[in-house]
């Protein structure tokens, strides 16, 4: 196997593969009948110098200027064909030719100078500029026309008549080819660049065999070979038709440079080839500025509007995706017809559309153009051709949906909607229509479509607020979004919806649902309370009913990041030093945990919460007191024989700060109780109640009765009642009878009155002093 | 023996070889093929600055390029008279019929805008034209004709106070015998 055989095989495909786009040339089926050519192409008179037009005449041709060559028409050499014709040597091509444009004097055939004589390329630019047309659009006439570009010995007759300028095609017998006023190159440039600004601008006075808009164009001077009807889209392609009045059938196109069929004509097909292949696309963008000035304007029919922004560009994408350069007097040329922007007019239809992201959008009414902040008195005019680019969609509304956030436009302004619910309390419907942002984005913001009871999230910043009953904002700091996570909507509105709202005081740690039921919060749970307080945030029951509450009646709370606990007395916090004192709340000892800023709800006091019946002395006093009731007050105790048999704790809690001061004295602990009018006598740790004969038969001033609250006398156990045999401290046995104490000397003679063990109450001397004493028995 | 383990590792190399070759022909495709989307889309910035700029092509003429010069220069010399067709004409001029074609008939609010050429004719001549609706005549005009290049253009016609739709009938004569006639839908 010769491998380098395969390896160069390869070789010059891939070469082939590679170098396939150099020799790119333009695909004649691509010619559009409609539009040739562009007006801002056609009219670019600064396309080229003259100097570049020399050069590129001479990348083109080489001329045979002693026509030594074989002639392709026959008789000889070229300089003998030329002889037989009159003409003689040397031969000027395009690229020595040389005129006088005031006496048509020129150098073909001639090797003198030529007094005032200026080259082709001179000419081509002097009248390109004069008339501001594209040179490159005339060097392609010339070329159409009879070759000339390429022509390496024409005649001084293709000079003459290079334009076919004054050459009907079918003269009268006798009569010259062409018309000898313009019988020379100059004068056939001249006309040529002339007339196609004339048609360009159809003057008055000119008649210009065809228009823009629908027109009929035949295939060829035939008439039998037909035509067709034709869009003409622009100036520059009524021009190149009227120039030369036929299209390419399909059967030319196909051909690319060759020949079609009877039917074919290619002037205009050649022109497009040329042009294509020479000097790049016949399209423009119909977006143009100058060289010197970057003002961008999009060229429609016979205005010109300011594009102001690079969001209205991008809009324009559609008709144009990009700049044009225009000679001054090419866009001086367009009447200057304002600024577009977002909303254009059809102005064969009068349709006017808003434009948005390669879309269209029909108003309906001049009140919804109104809406969207303009004024139909001043539409921007486009063609059918330039509206056509863009998709059609729906009518406008009054909804818009841009990125997935919904707005309400009216009156120039939008209204950012925080939903269809929100809509429809609004009392709006309607279809949205989906825009890009900046289809609306330069009107203005104007108060939001909320709705209460829900959270709303500033997207800037990403602040939450809570929209209370009013429609006000509340803000809602962390804590509180903890709470109402999961359990309310959260929408997002724009920083500059949010500006427009009402903000009002912040979302309370203390809140009223529509019961009036008072909450604040702790573990993502509300617990109900009772406290007077401006600073309240009203919820709805819905919202209220999703929070869940603590469950049982304990008033024992604490907060987070603290380890004190208190006791919740409406507004009034209390501390609590004790378990007891929890228990004493709870029996379960539960601990309710809330939020650390909701402390500032209450008041703290400096009464701490001491559980009722407690024994309690302060650090450095033997002194022991029992509190009497829920922050109630505290009575002396004289010894530990009356809290035993009142049933108290014996611990004595001792606490260290000033709080008992706090709790006011209000006597002395006694074993004769009396709760609420109820007379008891404590012994053995419960309380033995006292009916009314037994009081008279003890005979015991209501005095000596120390009076408890209801909240001590509840936790006394209360067993039985006071029976006549009273146990002193010294073992001596009492029987209580008429108001006096008599002492029972023997325990048969206890017996013999009755008595027993069950019978007889232990109690202390303050119960037997208070009895009167009477004799032995 | 080893001529033959000699021949199978050469035929082994030469198929490695090859398919090295055909997968860097591959890929190398590829690369072309995909080379916007590897390099960026430089082929578009370039096409805009050829719309900008219109690049010029200083590049010899292709022969595609000069063989159709050298056609138009052809048609050229034939309808200059400087050579003669080797073709038979089959030209309308010689039956003195006049193609006649109504290029433009288009209603601006109530202005009838009507356009027509006149092609195969040597002379100027005379059109008349016709505004018919619902059978009827409703406005007629008469134009000269005027020179355009390669043919002739009715000068005119512009009628007023037209509405609706209809059709407009056109004919042509000149002095030298020539006639001819076309309609046109507005």
């Amino acid at each position: 196997m010769d491998f380098r055989k395969i390896f160069f095989g390869l070789f010059v495909a891939g070469a082939i593969l590679v170098g396939s786009n150099s020799a790119h040339a333009v695909d004649a089926r691509t010619y559009s009948a409609g539009n040739i050519i562009d007006d801002a192409v056609f009219s670019n008179s600064d396309s080229m110098t003259v100097a570049q037009i020399q050069s590129f005449f001479e990348s083109k041709v080489s001329c045979d200027n002693y026509g030594r060559k074989t002639s392709e028409l026959g008789g000889g050499t070229r300089a003998q064909w030329l002889a037989a014709r009159g003409y003689s040597t040397p031969i000027r091509c395009i690229t020595d030719y040389v005129e006088n444009p005031t006496t048509g004097e020129n150098n073909y055939g001639k090797t003198t100078e030529v007094s005032g004589g200026l080259s082709a390329a001179q000419i081509i630019y002097n009248y390109a500029k004069q008339f501001n047309i594209n040179p490159q659009a005339l060097i392609v006439t010339l070329q159409k026309e009879n070759g000339m570009i390429t022509d390496e010995w024409p005649t001084l007759k293709q000079f003459q008549e290079s334009m076919g300028f004054g050459c009907p095609d079918n003269v009268a017998a006798g009569a010259p080819a062409c018309d000898p006023r313009y019988k020379s190159f100059a004068s056939q440039i001249y006309q040529a660049a002339r007339h196609f600004r004339g048609y360009m601008d159809a003057k008055p006075g000119w008649y210009v065999t065809f228009n823009t808009g629908w027109q009929t164009v035949g295939y060829h001077p035939n008439s039998a070979c037909g035509g067709s009807s034709v869009y003409i889209e622009n100036r520059a392609t009524v021009a190149l038709y009227t120039y030369t009045p036929y299209q390419p059938n399909q059967a030319a196109l196909n051909a690319q440079y060759g020949t079609g069929d009877r039917c074919s004509s290619y002037g205009n097909r050649n022109f497009y080839n040329y042009f294509n292949d020479w000097f790049g696309s016949t399209r423009s963008s119909q977006i143009v500025r100058t060289v010197s000035n970057g003002s961008l304007y999009l060229i429609s029919g016979s205005n010109k509007y300011y594009i102001a922004s690079m969001e209205t560009f991008n809009q324009l994408s559609r008709i144009s995706n990009s700049v044009a350069y225009v000679s001054q007097e090419y866009l001086d040329s367009f009447a200057t017809s304002g600024t577009i922007s977002k909303i254009v007019r059809n102005i064969d239809t009068g349709a006017i559309y808003l434009i948005d992201n390669g879309s269209k959008y029909h108003f309906t009414s001049c009140e919804t153009v109104s809406d969207y902040g303009f004024s139909c008195d001043n539409v921007p005019n486009l063609t059918s051709v330039q509206i056509d680019k863009f998709t059609t969609k729906t009518g406008v509304t009054n909804f818009a949906k841009v990125d997935g956030r919904l707005f309400y436009i009216k009156n120039g302004k939008k209204a950012e909607i925080i939903d269809e619910t929100a809509m429809q309390n609004a009392g709006l419907s309607g279809a949205f229509i989906e825009l890009s942002s900046s289809a609306i984005n330069g009107l203005a913001y104007s108060k939001p479509i909320i709705r209460s009871d829900i959270l709303i999230q500033n997207s800037s910043n990403g602040a939450l607020y809570y929209v209370d009953e009013t429609n006000k904002l509340r803000y809602v700091n962390g804590e509180i979004f903890d709470i109402l996570s999961g359990k309310i909507e959260i929408k997002s509105l724009e920083a500059s919806s949010v500006e427009k709202l009402d903000i009002g005081e912040d979302f309370y740690n203390l809140v009223q649902d529509e019961t009036g039921e008072k909450f604040v919060f702790g573990e993502g749970k509300k617990f109900a309370v009772n406290v007077e307080s401006s600073k309240i945030t009203k919820i709805s029951n819905e919202l209220s009913s999703k929070i869940p509450r603590w469950t049982g009646g304990t008033q024992a709370v604490m907060f987070e990041n603290s380890a004190t606990v208190y006791y919740l007395n409406g507004n009034n916090l209390h501390k609590i030093f004790d378990w007891t004192s929890v228990l004493s709340l709870n029996p379960d000892g539960k601990i309710i945990k809330l939020n650390a800023s909701t402390k500032s709800i209450f008041t703290e006091s400096s009464k701490a919460y001491i559980s009722t019946n407690q024994l309690i002395k302060v650090a450095d006093s033997p002194t022991v007191y029992m509190i009497d009731g829920f922050l109630g007050s505290k009575k002396y105790l004289g010894s530990f024989e009356i809290s035993k048999n009142l049933g108290l704790r014996e611990s004595v809690m001792t606490i260290h700060d000033g709080s008992l001061k706090h709790y006011e004295d209000s006597g002395v602990v006694r074993t004769l109780v009396n709760c609420s009018g109820d007379l008891y006598l404590a012994s053995g740790g419960k309380l033995k109640y006292f009916s009314g004969q037994q009081f008279e038969q003890f005979g015991v001033s209501i005095d000596r009765f120390e009076k408890f609250s209801p909240e001590a006398c509840s936790k006394f156990e209360k067993s039985g009642s006071v029976t006549n045999f009273l146990l002193g401290g010294n073992g001596a046995i009492y029987i209580i009878k008429d108001g006096v104490k008599q002492h029972i000397r023997s325990y048969s003679k206890f017996i013999e009155l009755g008595g027993s063990k069950e019978k007889l109450l232990s109690v202390d001397d303050y119960i037997l002093n208070s009895i009167k004493t009477g004799a032995q028995i | 023996m080893i001529l033959k383990n000699n021949s199978k590792k050469g035929k082994r190399t030469a198929i490695l070889v090859v398919s090295i070759l055909i997968t860097l022909l591959v890929i190398g495709g590829m690369i072309w093929v995909f080379r916007d989307s590897i390099f960026g889309n430089k082929k578009e910035a370039e096409t805009s600055e050829e719309n900008a700029e219109n690049k010029v092509n200083y590049e010899k003429a292709t022969d595609e390029q000069v063989e159709s010069g050298n056609q138009a220069k052809e048609e050229f010399l034939i309808r200059t008279g400087e050579i003669e067709s080797t073709e038979n004409s089959n030209s309308s001029s010689s039956s003195n019929i006049a193609n006649v074609l109504v290029t433009s008939a288009n209603l601006n609010g109530e202005t009838l805008t009507v356009r027509v050429m006149v092609s195969g004719v040597n002379s100027t001549g005379n059109c008349t034209a016709s505004v018919i609706q619902n059978g009827q005549t409703v406005a007629t005009q008469d134009a000269e004709t005027q020179a355009m290049n390669g043919y002739y253009l009715c000068k005119g016609f512009d009628f007023s106070n037209i509405s609706g739709s209809g059709t407009v009938k056109v004919s042509y004569s000149d002095s030298n015998g020539f006639s001819g006639e076309a309609t046109g839908g507005f």
